[in-house]
């Protein structure tokens, strides 16, 4: 299917469990010059290599063939829902497209219906470890590739690298906007940030929610550079688990770093303890929007779908009155703190003291305020 | 759980050349402190960069579209975003919002910005 297909889309989430994983997908990938749609549950795709059409989704519409490996939720990768009164979903593939899943989640399969989400109908379930499974996929796919067909495919991925550029360029021109604004943008926080790590050896161990700038600027290419996210969307999660793997990558003597939302900071900030008690080298970006966001706007959309407005939406969503300095909690933890930093003209100087800190070895912390997303 | 969804990378619009005249009604500092108070920017961002919720909600730099079509789009609203009645939204108060969107720059050249080109 894969070999005949017209236009395949590879969709992976948690795939690369092993430093292996990557250059297997990114061989198979090559090999089929087809597009990759990375859920970045793991260090799956270089970000920038030329079939990475993780910001093109709109290709899955097009896809005749469809294999989504170690997807954790297939159903939400391929239906946009509106979460509204009336629910309603519409498929965003295409009805003739063939539908294969390779993964391990077929089983172990529990009656938990939060595990599983929606069920997706697929054409052909394989269940198996994708990334063991890769090198003999890749085998058998080069063995069915012809002379007939390696024109075909290279002209495909011509086409994908050309969008990839498009959609790189897009990216850097969506970060201009609000360039020099305050509360800073999140984009202007991720260019900051990368501009101070991006000649280290480093590893963005955590993220926000719904934080792609690093992922449509950064260049990730090496298995260790991103670790991919809880899965669950627990709050609380990120601060422990970036710290987590700070202590795995301490003896590799990598730059870890991390984004954490200010709300997700308030449930576990003694884990700064830990840092400084145990000298883990860690950057703690902190996305301050003061609030817990994702629900303020949850309430927000509530609010006004019953037509009452907005003015209550702020009880117990949002962290403000007084506002929380975090650079303060940091120290009085034992660990270095920048902060709160409001013009952005400021926040290089901060990431820079920041970075040099923990490069000693320690622990640090830099307070951004942001705007909500 | 996917860190991204989808990033929807369009402005709002519909007709390049349908620059609204109803944007010279409204008042761009009113509709500034509308669009902070009805919680717009929680979505969308204080200087409307766009922003998620559980998709994308899109930049909306350069409406291209009559102040008429952008009241009539927030009375239905679409996807995620929810409907603004006229219980909640006056008329007057959208096309203030209005005026405020289209006084805002849009995006500027990239290759201006070393820190987007590295």
């Amino acid at each position: 299917m894969l070999v005949n297909a017209e236009t395949p889309v590879i969709i992976c989430d948690r795939l690369a469990r092993t430093p292996a994983g990557m250059a297997r997908l990114v061989e198979l990938a090559e090999t089929l010059q087809c597009a990759v749609i990375d859920n970045a549950g793991r260090m799956n795709f270089p970000s920038r290599h030329p079939l990475n059409q993780s910001f093109r989704r709109g290709i899955i519409r097009q896809a005749d063939v469809i294999v989504a490996m170690e997807v954790n939720e297939l159903w939400g990768s391929l239906n946009p829902f509106s979460d509204r009164i009336v629910r309603s979903s519409r498929p965003s593939y295409k009805s003739s497209a063939r539908i294969v899943t390779l993964g391990s989640r077929d089983l172990y399969m529990k009656s938990n219906y939060q595990d599983f989400g929606r069920y997706q109908e697929v054409d052909l379930a394989i269940g198996g470890d994708a990334e063991a499974s890769l090198p003999t996929l890749i085998e058998q796919v080069k063995r069915l590739i012809d002379d007939s067909k390696k024109a075909a495919f290279e002209a495909r991925g011509k086409k994908l690298a050309a969008a990839k550029l498009a959609a790189v360029e897009q990216a850097k021109s969506d970060a201009t906007n609000g360039w020099d604004a305050s509360p800073i943008t999140t984009a202007r926080m991720c260019a900051e940030v990368y501009g101070q790590i991006k000649d280290e050896d480093w590893s963005l161990v955590g993220t926000t929610i719904r934080l792609a700038w690093p992922h449509r600027l950064w260049n990730f290419d090496k298995p260790y550079q991103w670790n991919g996210v809880s899965g669950g969307a627990g709050v609380g999660y990120n601060l422990p688990a970036s710290l987590g793997a700070a202590l795995a990558n301490k003896k590799h003597g990598r730059l870890t770093l991390a984004f954490g939302g200010d709300g997700d900071f308030m449930f576990a900030p003694g884990t700064l303890w830990t840092a400084a008690h145990h000298r883990i080298p860690m950057l703690y970006i902190l996305q301050n929007n003061r609030a817990y966001h994702q629900e303020y706007m949850y309430l927000q959309a509530m609010a006004a779908r019953h037509g009452r407005g907005i003015a209550n939406t702020d009880i117990g969503t949002t962290i403000k009155d007084p506002n929380v300095d975090y650079a303060t909690v940091a120290r009085g933890f034992g660990v270095y703190g920048e902060g709160p930093i409001v013009d952005p003209k400021d926040l290089g100087p901060a990431l820079k003291r920041a970075v040099a800190m923990v490069k000693t070895g320690q622990p640090a912390l830099v307070d951004v305020v942001t705007d909500p997303r | 759980m996917a860190v991204f969804v989808a990033v929807v990378t369009a402005t709002v619009g519909f007709n390049a050349t349908a620059q609204a005249e109803g944007a010279a009604s409204g008042d761009a500092a009113k509709g500034k402190r509308v669009y902070l108070a009805d919680g717009c920017h929680l979505c969308h961002g204080r200087v409307r960069q766009g922003g998620a919720m559980n998709y994308s909600a899109p930049a909306i730099t350069k409406l291209e579209m009559p102040v008429e079509s952008f009241v009539a789009f927030l009375r239905v609203a679409p996807n995620d975003m929810p409907a603004y009645t006229a219980n909640v939204l006056s008329d007057a108060d959208a096309a203030d919002i209005y005026a405020f969107l289209q006084s805002l720059p849009g995006r500027k050249p990239a290759k201006d910005f070393p820190l987007l080109n590295q």
